[in-house]
């Protein structure tokens, strides 16, 4: 506490202070004399409950002592009524956000509520509770628990009791009440956060919150069966319900989630600006689960604690995915996600039961435009173009941070969530409901040097849980010399760029920042997608089923053919191996399952518009192939779509071959061939075609491993 | 004199290593944060797309924004617009950016000095340079004239003296124009500037096409395109003035800088000591036909003596 220089005269008093972390008392004969958060206030009260420079208490012209409220975020509240000004009468309570100060005559008892441990907090009348809470409440006349005194507590939307408080301290101590429960206390006019409300967490560490109920090793879900076991490998959430912000990609607790104030006064934020509404850590919730902001209103949107942007609600309740997308300027990012979103919209709900759904519509704007210029465009035969993506503007939002104008990419974000008539909805639908986060950067993010501490635009890729990397074959020279397609973008004098450098700029900064060991290889599944298809089909010497997927009546889904994709995948392989091996060697070197998948965005080469010289192609032109391919992958790697299962292929005779596995590799010995091939571990128990010969031959499965990070040496066969 | 930094897609930019969007042109000796900050100014929004008919319509962005960098305060004046397809055939954006130290500052206003020529570049097709020394930039002052866009935009120039009164009252306090493409706001500001004294002029933060607030910053005057998400944040600001240029907005609320905008300083001044009006003007000025902003032509009528018309 620092001494007020102004002293006056009259009755003195004392100030105690009861907050989370303990009580204090304090002289009060110094006034004006300022109570908040701020180090420079008369009475500093480290609790970010508290506003910097919450409320002041003072003398007026007859020496009453008068409490000033500072227009706090969480109010100040005198005997349960909130307070602009008042003059006081000691003794009173205060309730000043998460802390109780009681003022007191000097040499006067404390309140008797506060001794020897106080009970509960005086709680200031419900905003958004009052006279309809009972009608909230189910059960709430099914008659007060043993003990007396009805307490409830609700959690997502539903209603527990009644227990009374020594019931409730229990379930706080096992861990089956969480922090950031509602609670109701008997005479209470409003629910308020369970750590809140006082003696129930007392005893208990801060931090030490149950597992969330999908953790339970005894959760229904655990009894699957079929293909959809494999979900449960994939850890769902955190043990302490850990939140990765989409923006910043901070890591916090739910409890500490901020809430975006609705009220039109209460605008100015110290992250955001002054345009943004003010961010308060709430003290007051109404039934519905919503905090209460200083004026009164309900607010149900959350923001990260960090950087203070908004991360919608379902976002913060299904764990999310990260999906990052890497390419050289111009090679097509923009278009490849705009597809493989429009075609995920479509292909997940009609053959595989998963509905994809936007997270939150005003995140995802800006691609929404995209998939209405290029599929839902009015003017079929108008020449239509996507925008270059820039490196500032509506795709990034600017925070200051640590006193730094930060750029932190905007993501997209959707829901992917089993459809009810998916065969196994109730066992699965904790396990695949997810929000996927992806990032659409501009090439330029990716080059050398790009990486900055105040433009961490692709900071993502540490946190991503797959990666696309678009290698353009329109950009390598060697491509080009083979390509005899006629497409502007292989004309003379049309860039070219070493797009290894990109891959290797990219696995740099993964390597920097997660502190990865230089000889490790990531965890992360790479894709390297090899885009504009059309242009490139004739190199290619394996045929490509335009949809590898069928009907599989024993899970009543669709099933994708892994097989096929993974052959696919080895026949790009070689050919990128052989035009541009770098580019495989520096992938493989940094990632265990690569896959290699073509795909084209429009299916046909674009054209120059005459009069602005764009890249442009027609909306009825557009024939997406494979767009959707390797998100299908991802989600059959996670478990959330099946495969087919193994099935005889008369047209595919295998030959017997000797292999041996070392490290990441299986040399596969032919017997009319000197040298062996050289084939990654991924590619195990599948039937592959030789490409030099065009014989098949089978590869004995691989022992399951474990998602973790591969190690060089380590045995893969 | 100013720094400047020019900023647009490339096949090569300053910085080696460097293409795509990137800084092709700066002044030497300018400093890394200072570079930054500009780079991170340099965001435009297409309001038609690049393949869009109207795509020529596309705003401009002549703004006005105060940082402090390293404890200097800084007013950065910048022009940002739509530019022709770069050198991979996708759409581009030129932005064009002046830093001008407290002491620099010409006595016109930002807006006045935006209007002078030669002060933006509005393409850049040379190779990658770093300038040699600060541009040097015109001094002066437009005096205080009769609004006349105002006049032809609003149909009463007295709009740019609520415009004008209002900052002087509530600085804090945001204000919004709302725009058709095409209307020129930069002359439109520049007029309501030239209402305020001087010493005030360099206060005002403004975008003749605002689209998002950068941070750190604040923006005073925003022009906003009806319907744009910047416009329905309008409704955030309850206090806030907003003039609605897209419909007429009939006869503006009176305040000491309305008859200053509408008889220019010199005839507000010549009245107020003696209460007498000042002459009409040239009958060739009274029957003027205004400048078409393509949605209508404003054709003044003669008016009375001492009536509305400049």
């Amino acid at each position: 506490m620092k001494k007020s220089k102004v002293s006056s005269n009259g009755p003195e008093y004392s100030l105690r202070v009861h907050g989370p972390g303990g009580e204090a008392g304090y002289p009060l004969d110094r006034f004006p004399c300022c109570v908040g958060r701020n180090p420079d206030c008369d009475v500093v009260i480290a609790d970010p409950s508290v506003s910097g420079r919450h409320a002041t208490f003072e003398r007026d012209a007859d020496g009453n002592l008068v409490l000033v409220d500072n227009r706090s975020t969480n109010g100040t509240y005198v005997d349960g009524s909130p307070i602009s000004r008042l003059k006081l009468r000691p003794p009173v309570r205060i309730i000043m956000g998460k802390v109780s100060l009681e003022v007191l005559e000097k040499g006067g008892k404390p309140l008797a509520s506060h001794s020897p441990r106080p009970g509960p907090l005086p709680l200031p009348p419900g905003v958004g509770a009052g006279p309809g809470l009972p009608a909230t409440r189910s059960d709430g006349d099914s008659g007060a628990a043993p003990g007396g005194g009805e307490c409830f507590y609700r959690r997502a939307g539903k209603e527990h009791g009644p227990f009374t408080r020594a019931q409730l301290r229990e379930m706080a101590a096992k861990g089956l009440l969480r922090r950031t429960d509602l609670v109701w206390v008997d005479g209470a006019d409003a629910w308020l956060r369970a750590d809140l409300v006082e003696g129930v967490f007392s005893g208990v560490p801060a931090g030490e919150s149950p597992a969330p109920v999908v953790e339970q090793p005894d959760n229904p879900a655990a009894q699957t069966s079929g293909y959809f076991e494999d979900l449960l490998e994939f850890p769902v959430r955190k043990a302490r319900g850990e939140i990765t912000c989409p923006h910043c990609w901070h890591t916090f607790d739910v409890e500490e989630f901020l809430f975006i104030a609705r009220h039109q006064a209460l605008v100015g934020d110290p992250v955001l600006g002054p345009d943004a509404q003010q961010r308060f850590l709430p003290s007051k919730f109404t039934p519905e689960g919503n905090a209460v902001d200083s004026m009164g209103m309900s607010c149900p949107d959350m923001a990260c604690p960090r950087c203070h942007l908004r991360i919608p609600k379902s976002a913060s309740e299904m764990p999310p995915l990260f999906l990052s997308i890497v390419g050289a300027p111009a090679s097509g990012k923009s278009y490849f996600l705009t597809g493989m979103i429009w075609r995920l919209r479509n292909e997940l709900a009609q053959n595989f039961a998963i509905a994809f759904t936007d997270t939150d519509a005003i995140n995802n704007q800006i691609l929404n435009d995209f998939e209405e210029t290029l599929f839902l465009n009015s003017d079929q035969d108008q020449l239509v173009t996507l925008r270059k993506t820039e490196l500032q503007g509506e795709l990034y939002n600017q925070v200051l941070l640590d006193g730094m104008i930060i750029n932190l990419p905007r993501p997209f974000m959707f829901s992917i969530t089993p459809a009810e008539h998916h065969p196994q909805y109730e066992q699965v639908k904790d396990k695949m409901s997810r929000t996927l986060v992806l990032y659409d950067n501009a090439g330029e993010h990716f080059e050398p040097g790009m990486d900055s501490v105040d433009n961490p635009t692709t900071r993502h890729l540490l946190h991503s849980d797959i990666i696309f990397f678009l290698f353009d074959p329109t950009k390598d020279v060697r491509f080009r010399q083979l390509c005899h397609a006629t497409d502007p973008q292989l004309e003379k004098g049309a860039r070219v760029q070493r797009q290894e450098i990109l891959l290797t700029e990219m696995i740099n900064r993964i390597k920097k920042y997660s502190g990865m060991k230089a000889d490790a290889k990531t965890a992360k599944t790479l894709i390297i997608v090899v885009p504009k298809y059309d242009v490139w089909a004739d190199l290619l010497d394996y045929p490509t089923s335009p949809q590898p997927w069928k009907w599989e009546a024993r899970y009543r889904t669709c099933a994708l053919d892994v097989e096929e994709i993974k052959n696919v995948s080895f026949a790009v392989r070689g050919l990128l191996e052989r035009v541009c091996p770098e580019v495989v060697a520096t992938a493989e070197s940094f990632a265990g399952d690569v896959l290699y998948l073509p795909n084209s965005a429009l299916g046909r080469s674009p054209e120059i518009q005459p009069d602005s010289g764009l890249l442009a192609i027609r909306p009825r032109d557009i024939r997406p192939f494979w767009i959707s391919m390797p998100m299908l992958y991802f989600f059959h790697e996670r478990g959330f779509i099946p495969s087919l299962p193994r099935r005889s292929l008369p047209d595919r005779e295998v030959v017997p071959v000797e292999y041996k596995v070392s490290g990441d590799v299986v040399f596969v010995f032919f017997p009319d061939r000197e040298k062996p091939l050289q084939i990654p571990v991924c590619y195990m128990g599948c039937r592959l075609r030789d490409p030099q010969s065009g014989k098949w031959f089978e590869l004995p499965a691989r022992r399951r491993r474990r998602k973790g990070t591969y190690r060089r040496g380590s045995s893969g066969g | 004199m100013a720094s400047e930094l020019i900023y647009t897609s490339a096949p090569r930019g300053v910085r080696p290593g460097t293409s795509g969007f990137c800084t092709v042109a700066y002044t030497r000796g300018m400093s890394a944060s200072t570079v930054r900050l500009l780079e991170s100014l340099s965001a435009y929004k297409h309001l038609y797309a690049a393949h869009d008919p109207r795509a020529a319509r596309n705003p401009v962005v002549y703004s006005h924004y105060r940082y402090t960098i390293s404890g200097r305060s800084l007013h950065i004046l910048s022009r940002i617009s739509a530019a022709a397809a770069d050198h991979t055939n996708r759409s581009n954006t030129i932005a064009h950016h002046l830093v001008v130290s407290p002491t620099e500052r010409p006595d016109g206003g930002p807006a006045w000095l935006a209007l002078q020529p030669g002060v933006f570049v509005e393409s850049w097709d040379r190779e990658p340079e770093r300038l040699e020394g600060p541009k040097p930039l015109p001094r002066g002052d437009a005096g205080s004239t009769v609004a006349r866009t105002w006049h032809a935009a609003a149909g009463d120039a007295g709009w740019a003296g609520v415009l004008a009164y209002a900052f002087l009252r509530r600085p804090s306090d945001p204000a919004f124009l709302l725009f058709e493409p095409g209307q020129p706001m930069l002359e439109l500001i520049a007029e309501a500037l030239a209402l305020l004294p001087p010493r005030r002029r360099w206060d005002v933060t403004f975008s003749t096409y605002f689209t998002l607030l950068p941070a750190g910053t604040t923006c005073a005057w925003r022009c906003c395109v009806p319907g744009s998400e910047a416009a329905r944040e309008v409704r955030r600001f309850p206090r806030s003035l907003v003039i609605d240029l897209t419909q007429p907005p009939g006869a503006p609320p009176d305040n000491p800088l309305v008859q200053e905008a509408r008889q220019g300083a010199a005839a507000a001044q010549v009245r107020r000591p003696d209460g007498r009006r000042p002459p009409p003007p040239p009958a060739s000025t009274r029957f003027k036909l205004l400048e078409s902003n393509r949605r209508r032509t404003i054709r003044l009528k003669p008016g009375k003596p001492g009536g509305r018309q400049p």
